[in-house]
C-alpha cells in the first residue's frame, strides 16, 4: 500500500498493482442502508463458490453515496473500477464477467481509477462528481478498511502524531496549528490554534480534549461518514491535541443514532491500546493518554460545547453562559478543547506537511479544504471534499450533478437548519467563512440541502422552525417561547389566515431571539425565517395577500384534512404549540423526539 | 388497526422485576467499574434501554442507590434526552424520517399514512402493543433513499405510501422486539 500524498491533491497511491484481484465492497451506514451487507455476504458467497484466489475487503465513506451499494473491482492488469447500484442479485453477473471472465461490464461501472480510459469506462478525474475535489481528509476513504489500523499505518498513518511526539515540543505543535490557521469546522469557524494555546496556558489541572462528534443535525452526515471510513484519521488528529495542551484523557463524543461511527470508533482505540500507542508511556515517552467513546443521547443541542460536556458529565445538556469558555474551565471545571471531528482530522495532515503547505489550500482566510454533505433535490446525493473558495454553483451543479430530472432550482439551504436558504442569484458566493453570511446564511458544517420549484419557502421556514422549538432546551425564555410563536405565526400563514403583521412580528421576534438567547441555537433559530423573508418575501406575501401557496403545498394539506381539522403530519402544532409544550407528557415536547 | 391508546394496554412489561432483571442492571452497572458514576450514567441508561426497550423506574431507582445519585437528577436527565423512553414500548418500532430532505420528498406523507393506518400519532403505541410510531428529525445518514423509514433497526427507502402500507400489513403479528 502507498503513502497519502496528500499534497498531490488526492487519491491515494494505494491504487498500486494488486497481486490478486481486489473487490472493495463500501460498508458505512448510508450503504448499508442500501442493502450494502447482503452485497458483502454474496461477494464473499461468490468467491468461495468460484475457487477465486481473490481477496474482499471492506470499506468506506467514498462518497458516491448516490450510487450505494458500490463496489470497486480492482483486477491485476487493469485499471480499479468502481461500480455503483450493485445489489446482491447483481454481484455473481458482476464478479463472473469481471474477474472470470474478460468483461469489465462498462454497462455497471462509474469509473475507472486509472489515467485513461478503459473499456469504455471513464476515468474518475473526468466525472463531475470527482474532478473539483480535493481530497485530503478523505484520501484514505474508499481505499483502507476502516477497522484495519494495519492499512492506516500502512498508508502512512500515526506519522504525524510520532513526529509531533518525538520531534517537536507541544509549543511547536501549537505554533504549527496556529500558522495553518485551521478554523472550527463545526460551524463556528474559530481558530483551533488559538483553542489549544488557551487551554495550554491555563495551570489547573488534569485537562481534557472532546472531540465533539455530535452532529445530531438532519441532513448533515460528514462528520458520520469520515469516522465510518477513517476513524484513525480523527483520532490521530486528537492524540496529537492532547499531546499539545498537555492531556492525559480524551473523550470522543458521538450522537447515539450513529452505531456504526461508535462501534467503529471503539474498534479503532481498542486496537491503538493493543499496540501501545494509547495507555501508558506511550512511545517510551513518558506520554500517558486514555480515549473514552462516549455515546450522546439524542438531544441536537449536545453538539454545542458547553452542552456536550454536560452531557459527558451525566446531565441535561443545556449550554451556560460565556465565559469562562471551555479552554478556562470545561469538563469538571477543568481546560478542555472542544473541537470538531472535521477540524481535528485536518491536524496530522497540517504537521505531516506543515503549516506552509496547508495555508496554500483554500483561501488567504479559510485554509484547507471543506466536506460537504449534499442532499436534497439533486441528482446525486454525496459527500465530498473540496477546497475552501468553491462556489454554490460548483456544488449543486458540478459535483452534485445538477437538479435531479433537470427541475428548476428554487433555493439551497446552506450551514443547515442553522443557516438560511439562499436563491439562484447568489450561487456564485464561495464557501468560505464569513462569505454567505453576506446574504443571511452561513457555511456551517458544509451540509447543504437543494430544493426543486416544489418546494414552499414557507413550508421550508416552518420546518426549520419546528425543529428549533423541539431542540430548544427550554433555558433561554426568547428561545422556547419565541420560536414556538414564531411557528404559531408561520402556521397561521399556511392556514391561509396569515396577515402582514405577522410578517412584521416575525421580523421583530426574530431580532429578540438573536439578541437574547445564549447560545447558538437561539442565536441562528430565526436565520432561517429571516433569510426567507429577505429573499422570498414575494412567495410569503402571497401567501398572506392572495392566499395562494405557488408551490401547491400549504394547499393541498389543507384538502385532506386529519379529524381534528389540523395540517397533517403534525397535528400538534395547532398555533398554540407554546401552550401544549407545557401540557404533563411523559416525555417533554421540548424533545419530543 | 386499533385505537389510540393513552394507557399501556396490551403492552407487555419486559421488565418484571425478576432477580434475573434487577441482576441485568447491576452486570450493566458492573461493566463500568473503575469508571466515574456520573460519566457512566448516559451510557448504562442506554444500555438498560437497549434491553428492556425503555428504563424502567425500578432500574433508576438502583442505579441511584449503587452509585449515589440522586434520583432526580437520574430522572433529569431521562427526561431531558430524547432517546430515553419511560414507558414499554411496541413491539414494531416504526420511525418516519422527517429530516431536511425527506420531510420534502414526501414523508410527511409517509407519516400520514402511517398515522392513520395505525390510529396513533408521533411517540404513541397501538392499544395492542404492536407499533410503536416515531419521528427522527435526526439524520440517518442515507439522504439518498430520501423518503425513507426504519422499521425495527432496517431503513427502507425511497418510499412509497404504498409500500409503506404494504409493510404493515405484512409485518408479522407479535414480531420480535429489539
Amino acid at each position: 500500500m502507498g503513502t497519502v500524498s496528500a499534497s498531490s491533491g488526492g487519491r491515494l497511491e494505494a491504487v498500486l498493482e494488486p497481486q490478486v484481484p481486489l473487490i472493495w465492497v463500501s460498508a458505512d451506514s448510508g450503504a448499508l442502508a442500501a442493502g450494502a451487507a447482503d452485497t458483502l455476504r454474496e461477494v464473499e458467497r461468490v468467491v468461495a463458490q468460484q475457487g477465486w484466489n481473490a481477496q474482499v475487503r471492506k470499506t468506506g465513506a467514498f462518497g458516491t453515496t448516490w450510487l450505494e451499494p458500490v463496489v470497486d473491482v480492482h483486477v491485476p492488469g487493469r485499471p480499479r473500477i468502481t461500480y455503483g447500484h450493485v445489489t446482491a442479485d447483481k454481484v455473481e453477473g458482476l464478479l463472473r464477467s469481471c474477474i472470470g471472465g474478460e468483461n469489465p461490464r462498462a454497462d455497471l461501472a462509474f469509473a475507472n481509477h486509472g489515467d485513461a480510459e478503459y473499456a469504455g469506462i471513464p476515468t474518475l478525474d473526468s466525472t463531475d462528481w470527482w474532478r473539483l475535489q480535493r481530497r485530503v481528509l478523505l484520501a484514505r476513504c474508499g481505499y483502507v478498511n476502516p477497522e484495519s489500523l494495519a492499512d492506516y499505518v500502512g498508508s502512512g498513518g500515526y506519522t504525524a502524531f510520532t513526529k509531533s511526539l518525538l520531534e517537536m515540543t507541544p509549543d511547536e505543535v501549537i505554533a504549527e496549528v496556529k500558522a495553518a490557521n485551521v478554523r472550527g469546522r463545526g460551524g463556528a469557524g474559530f481558530p483551533a490554534g488559538i483553542k489549544w494555546e488557551s487551554a495550554r496556558s491555563e495551570r489547573n489541572f488534569p485537562k481534557f480534549v472532546i472531540s465533539n462528534s455530535h452532529e445530531g443535525e438532519p441532513n448533515v452526515f460528514k462528520d458520520r461518514r469520515l469516522m465510518e471510513g477513517d476513524p484513525h484519521g480523527m483520532l490521530e488528529g486528537l492524540m496529537i491535541a492532547t499531546y499539545a495542551v498537555g492531556s492525559e484523557a480524551a473523550y470522543v463524543y458521538i450522537g447515539s443514532e450513529y452505531p456504526l461511527a461508535l462501534q467503529r470508533m471503539q474498534h479503532a482505540v481498542d486496537d491503538l491500546k493493543a499496540v501501545g500507542l494509547l495507555g501508558r508511556d506511550i512511545l517510551g515517552t513518558g506520554m500517558n493518554l486514555k480515549v473514552k467513546v462516549v455515546p450522546g443521547a439524542g438531544a441536537y443541542i449536545s453538539g454545542e460545547a458547553s452542552a456536550a460536556i454536560y452531557g459527558l458529565q451525566g446531565q441535561r445538556g443545556m449550554p451556560r453562559t460565556k465565559p469562562p469558555r471551555s479552554a478556562e474551565a470545561g469538563l469538571w471545571g477543568r481546560p478542555t478543547v472542544v473541537n470538531n471531528t472535521e477540524t481535528l482530522a485536518n491536524v496530522p495532515h497540517i504537521i505531516a506537511n506543515g503549516s506552509g503547505w496547508y495555508s496554500q489550500v483554500g483561501t488567504e482566510l479559510s485554509t484547507g479544504t471543506k466536506l460537504f454533505s449534499l442532499a436534497g433535490d439533486v441528482e446525486h446525493v454525496c459527500l465530498a471534499e473540496l477546497e475552501m473558495g468553491c462556489t454554490l454553483r460548483d456544488l449543486i451543479y458540478t459535483t452534485a450533478g445538477g437538479m435531479r430530472e433537470g427541475a428548476p432550482f428554487r433555493s439551497i439551504l446552506a450551514g443547515g437548519i442553522s443557516g438560511g436558504a439562499l436563491p439562484e442569484r447568489t450561487l456564485d458566493l464561495t464557501n468560505e467563512f464569513g462569505k454567505l453570511e453576506s446574504e443571511g446564511s452561513m457555511m456551517g458544517s458544509g451540509g447543504y440541502i437543494v430544493y426543486d420549484e416544489g418546494t414552499c419557502m414557507v413550508d421550508l421556514a416552518f420546518y426549520c422552525t419546528r425543529f428549533n422549538r423541539d431542540e430548544s432546551c427550554g433555558k433561554c425564555v426568547p428561545c422556547r417561547i419565541g420560536t414556538a410563536s414564531q411557528l404559531a405565526m408561520l402556521q397561521r400563514i399556511m392556514d391561509g389566515a396569515g396577515t402582514e403583521r405577522d410578517i412584521d412580528r416575525l421580523i421583530e421576534s426574530s431580532d429578540d431571539i438573536i439578541a437574547y438567547s445564549l447560545c447558538g441555537l437561539g442565536q441562528a433559530a430565526p436565520v432561517p425565517i429571516l433569510s426567507i423573508l429577505k429573499h422570498y418575501q414575494d412567495e410569503v406575501r402571497e401567501h398572506v395577500l392572495e392566499k395562494k401557496c405557488r408551490a401547491g403545498v400549504c394547499s393541498m394539506k389543507f384538502a385532506r384534512p386529519t379529524s381534528n381539522g389540523v395540517r397533517a403530519g403534525d397535528a400538534k402544532d395547532d398555533g398554540a404549540g407554546f401552550i401544549r409544550a407545557r401540557t404533563p407528557s411523559p416525555l417533554p415536547v421540548l424533545t419530543s423526539r | 388497526m386499533s385505537n389510540v391508546s393513552s394507557t399501556t394496554v396490551g403492552i407487555e412489561d419486559p421488565w418484571t422485576g425478576s432477580k434475573a432483571d434487577v441482576a441485568r442492571i447491576v452486570g450493566v452497572m458492573d461493566g463500568f467499574e473503575g469508571e466515574d458514576s456520573m460519566e457512566s450514567l448516559i451510557p448504562a441508561l442506554h444500555h438498560v434501554q437497549e434491553h428492556f426497550g425503555y428504563v424502567p423506574e425500578a432500574a433508576a431507582q438502583l442505579i441511584s442507590e449503587r452509585w449515589s445519585i440522586p434520583v432526580t437528577d437520574i430522572f433529569a436527565v431521562l427526561t431531558f434526552y430524547a432517546d430515553f423512553r419511560l414507558e414499554p414500548q411496541g413491539r414494531n418500532i416504526l420511525w418516519v424520517c422527517e429530516g431536511a430532505a425527506c420531510y420534502f420528498m414526501g414523508g410527511t406523507d409517509l407519516a400520514h399514512v402511517a398515522q392513520r393506518e395505525l390510529g396513533v400519532e408521533y411517540n404513541e403505541t397501538t392499544q395492542d402493543g404492536e407499533w410503536t410510531l416515531r419521528r427522527a428529525d435526526f439524520c440517518f445518514g442515507a439522504c439518498q433513499l430520501a423518503p425513507l423509514i426504519e422499521l425495527n433497526h432496517t431503513i427502507h427507502g425511497p418510499l412509497t405510501t404504498d409500500q409503506l402500507l404494504h409493510m404493515i400489513h405484512n409485518q408479522p403479528a407479535h414480531g420480535s422486539h429489539e
